[in-house]
This record gives C-alpha cells, structure tokens and sequence, in this order.
C-alpha cells in the first residue's frame, strides 16, 4: 500500500467538525429548510433581466481598450511564469510557484473573485487573449473577418468543459497524491503546455467565443460562478444586475448540469478520500495489486473509480429529486426539467469548495505572496524581498475554520433553495403546485448539505 | 408583501443569531485547561517505521517533545511546523517544540541517502485540538 500523499503544498489539514456542531448545523439546516419553505413568495424575482448600466465614468475607467490589452497581457504573462516555473524550477512541490500558483491561486482565487465581482475571467484569460490577437491577426492578413472553419457541434453542449473539470482534479488528486513526493512542478508546466495547445487548437477550430462558452473549462467553471455576483459588462459597458438573477440563465447549453454536479462531486471526492473513502480506496488497491497491477497503478485506478462514483453520486441524488419532481402535475419533461433546475445547484458547489478549502487556501496565500512570489524557481532568488517569509498555521483557530465551513454549507443551502423556489414559481405558476414540487428540491438540498456536514465530520485517516 | 419578505429576512437573521450565540456558549465551554507535557516516541528499522504509523494527539499549547531511534541516517520532519532535525544510524533524536497552531500534521522521517532526503515514511499523524 503506498500512503496518499497529497500535493504537499501546504503541511497541514483540518481537524474535524466536532460532533456537536455537527449536531447543530444539521438541526440549523432542517430548521432553516422549513423556515425556507413557510416564507414561500408567489412571484419569481429572479428571472426578469435586471441589469442596469452604471456611472458612465467609472464604466469608461475600468472597462476600456487599455485595461482590456492590460488584463489579456497579464493573463498570458503569468501563463509564461507558470511554464517557466514548472519547467525550470525546484521540483520541490511546496518551493516552486507553479503548483501552489495553479491549484490554489487560480483555481481557488479566481472563483472567490468571480462570486464577489463577476466574470473577471474573462478579462483575464491568457486563452482568451491569444484566440482574439490570432483572429485579429487573420482579419488584418486577409482583410476579410475571420471565420472558424467548422461549426461546433451543439449536442456536445458543455461536455467538454465537464470533461476538463474532471481532468483537472484528476492532476491534482489522482496523479499527484500517486507520486510519494508529490505533484512535480513539471508535470504541471507539461499538463499547462498541452492544455494551451488543446485550447487554442479548439479555439481555431470553432471560434473563441464558442468555444469559451462551452468547451473552456475555466471559462466555464468560473463563469457559473461569476453568476452569483451583481457586476457584468455588457457591449463594453459596465452595469450591475440583480445577485444571483444571471444565475437563472446559465445552464442553457446542453449539459450544463453535469458541469455543476463534477463541480461538486470532484470536492467531495476530494474530502471523502481521507475519511469516509479511505477504507475502500485501501482495499480496491490492494485487491487490484493482488491481481497483478504495479501498486502505482492499482492506486491510480481505484481513486479513479471511486473519483467517478462520487461524481456519479452527486449526479443521482439530483436526479432523484428531479424525477420525483415530474410526478407534480404541469411538470416538462425529465431533462428539460434537470436543465430548468441545474442552476439551483451552483450555491451548493460554491459551499463545497469554502468548506473544504477555506483554511488551504488562506495558508496558500501566504506561502504564494511571500516566498514563492520573490523564489518562484525555489533556487534562492529574492526578487521582492519576501523569500524569507513563511505559513503561520496559527494564522486561523480551529474553531474559526469550523464557524466557517458549517455556515458555507448553511449559506449555500438557504441560497440553493431559494433559486429552486424561484425556479418553480416560474415553471408551475400556481404556488401549490411550485410548493408540492419544491419538496423534491428540498430533499436533494439537504441530502448534499448534510453529506457535506459529514465529509467535514470524518476525522483524516 | 414588501412586509412579509421584511418579517421573513428578519426571522432569518434571528435565527442565524441565535444559532451562532449557541455555538459560542457550546464552543466556550469546551475550552480551558492548562498545557502539559506530552513525549511521542518512535522507532526506525531497517529504514521502516516500527509498528507502522500511529494517530497520536496533543492539545493546542502543549509542549511536544518527538524522538526518533533509528538504524540508518534519517532526518525527523514534523510538517507544518516545519522543524526537521538530521539523526545519524544507530542515534537517538528528538525535537521539542510547542504546539501553538492547530490542525492534522504529518511527522516523517526521511531516510537520507548520500545526505539527501529519499520520500518518506510517515511516523505519525499529528492532530493539535484547540
């Protein structure tokens, strides 16, 4: 058996939620569900487009030409530093910039910043940025606007992006917790490398906007969250709308459910492997290393399946409440009806991820801004002064990162539900039948609350 | 209307409030207790740890004192903490620290080879309740 043995970013993991404040949150949760559904309003207040232009000055201060060319630059410079890093530097996981500057920074960062101030992705997207100056470049060679030679096929929806989510975790969670030493800064600058080329390649192909709608796993992944936030820009023009009312409007692709359900079903993976899956992933090991699999591999293969079964979990207890939604009279069909509510569910991703990287990512930070930001190679350079600088673990209390994560998972609850309420008023019209069907919704809300309670709950093994 | 979702807002509020007073009181009560003195000990056989790896807990504030034995040369690391401490074949070392930050960490002994660190062996997880 080899031990799991993480990213080795950072030395630390959470103590569990003590049982009592499992207790209580659980109690909260039921509690707050009834309360959810005694204050039923009678009309949907989030499906009407409410944006509004603001200020015309600060519009024109942050949106415009230069900081577009700005954004777009610092994208694909910190896309370079990433490479260069992972290719150049330490293979000490925890001493170079990449693996820290990709797995918590970005992927952890950028979704905190999206939730807070909309799709700043976009602006800042390195992928982004060289399919606009490739287009651009074609125009000005051949004087004609430029055109994709192939049309994206529309049954793929948002496969790909879903696909790429679970590629992703799989770097991190999988491939990198094989290797007893970590994931090496190189892999990442490799697995950076063929991403860039696969983006730009299917960028060519389809058209960048298509393709950042649809295929773009971050465009995508931080785009739905981006829809929880009040800022937009619309046309070139900076306008706020409504908080969570872009949300309504999100899963119009095709299978824009699966993208929000691997969302949750990678953290969850993620949290469950040290606890709840540990016995099971143990024993499939072993049992695939008896059959003759090198121990590597036999790991590999059984975090795998059991990295899909979360995600298939995640999948089933959606689509359990969804079908018992169908026996309410006026109901769309099944998939259309799992469209209509995918959405409900990005609350309840949001909470996943402050919960079981709430504590990761503000100790992150403070290796990424000290240190790894002045010796991003890790061979003793010190371009800011910062080198010397370290994590403080006392930095948050226990108690602290607990009050956090149980009111994430509170939070996105009561956020949850409230898009599913709304969502019904919409479709079913009558507020009998919108309640009648909402307890369907209720059920899968507490099921992904509570199971996230006692992921938090399981001690490390 | 506009009152009822007002009177529904603030029935929420009341509600988280109430919630968090309780966790506060429950929390509070469970605190208190001077810190101690705790000594882990542990053992390297043939670059193997003796008895595999334990779960061993401390409480936030104690004072930690980690021994390592071991038959080839090994470096004591205690993650997060990061304190690490080079221990010859056939020695005894230890490394005393005060458990100041809470959390699960990792202690490992890193066999050395030619003086640099091969992948570990975890020796123990470390949980520091508050």
């Amino acid at each position: 058996m080899i031990p799991i043995a993480h990213a080795l970013l950072i030395g630390r993991r959470d103590l569990p939620i003590p049982e009592w404040l499992f207790a209580w949150a659980a109690a909260v949760v039921l509690v707050a569900s009834f309360f959810a559904l005694s204050m039923l309003w009678t009309k949907s207040r989030l499906e009407a487009d409410t944006w509004h232009p603001a200020s015309e000055r600060i519009s024109a201060l942050l949106v415009n030409r230069v900081t577009e060319l700005m954004t777009g630059l610092i994208g694909v410079a910190l896309l370079a530093v990433v490479l260069w890093a992972g290719a150049a530097g330490t293979q000490l996981p925890g001493l170079n910039f990449a693996p820290t500057f990709v797995f918590i920074t970005f992927w952890l960062g950028t979704v905190l910043v999206s939730v807070l101030f909309g799709d700043v992705f976009r602006a800042f997207n390195p992928w982004r940025a060289i399919g606009r100056a490739y287009g651009w470049g074609l125009h000005r060679l051949s004087g004609a606007p430029w055109r994709p030679p192939l049309r994206y096929p529309e049954r793929l929806g948002r496969w790909p992006a879903a696909l790429g989510l679970v590629a992703f975790a799989w770097l991190e969670l999988i491939y990198g917790a094989s290797n007893p030493a970590g994931l090496q800064p190189h892999d990442v600058a490799i697995a950076t490398a063929v991403y860039t080329g696969y983006a730009l390649a299917a960028m060519a192909l389809f058209g960048t906007e298509v393709w950042l709608e649809r295929g773009e796993t971050f465009s995508v992944y931080f785009g739905m969250f981006s829809r929880l936030a009040p800022p937009e820009v619309r046309r070139g023009r900076l306008g706020l709308r409504r908080a969570l009312a872009a949300a309504t409007h999100w899963a119009t692709e095709r299978a824009s459910v699966w993208v929000v359900v691997v969302a949750i079903g990678i953290t969850a993976f993620d949290g469950a492997q040290e606890g709840l899956l540990s016995g099971a992933i143990t024993s499939t090991t072993n049992a695939l290393g008896h059959v003759g699999l090198g121990t590597t591999l036999s790991f590999r293969v059984a975090e795998t399946f059991f990295l899909l079964v979360s995600v298939g979990a995640i999948g089933a207890i959606f689509w359990a409440g969804v079908v018992g939604m169908t026996s309410v009279r006026g109901s769309p069909a099944v998939g259309e009806l799992g469209r209509l509510f995918a959405h409900t569910l990005i609350p309840i991703a949001l909470a996943y991820l402050v919960a079981h990287y709430f504590s990761y990512f503000v100790f992150g930070q403070q290796a990424q801004f000290t240190y790894l930001l002045s010796d991003p190679l890790g061979n003793g350079s010190d371009y800011f002064g910062t080198s010397t600088g370290s994590i403080d673990y006392t930095a948050l209390s226990a108690a602290s990162i607990w009050y956090v994560q149980v009111g994430a998972l509170v939070c996105g609850h009561v956020t949850g539900l409230a898009l599913a309420h709304d969502r019904a008023i919409a479709i079913y019209g009558d507020p009998e039948q919108a309640s009648r069907s909402q307890r369907w919704m209720l059920v899968v809300m507490v099921c992904f609350t509570c199971l996230g309670l006692f992921l938090l709950s399981q001690s490390n093994q | 209307m506009q009152s009822r979702k007002t009177a529904a807002v603030l029935g929420v509020l009341v509600l988280i409030a109430a919630v968090v007073v309780f966790i506060v009181l429950q929390g509070g009560s469970d605190s208190g207790g001077g810190s101690s003195n705790r000594s882990f000990a542990f053992e390297l056989a043939k670059g193997n740890a003796v008895g595999g790896s334990k779960d061993i807990s401390a409480t936030q504030g104690d004072r930690l004192t980690v021994t390592l034995h071991t038959d080839v040369p090994a470096e004591l690391h205690i993650h997060g903490y990061e304190l690490a401490k080079d221990i010859d074949a056939g020695q005894t070392g230890s490394i005393s620290f005060t458990a100041d930050a809470t959390g699960e960490f990792e202690i490992e002994a890193h066999h050395l080879v030619h003086g640099e660190e091969a992948p570990g062996v975890e020796l123990a997880q470390l949980a520091v309740n508050p």
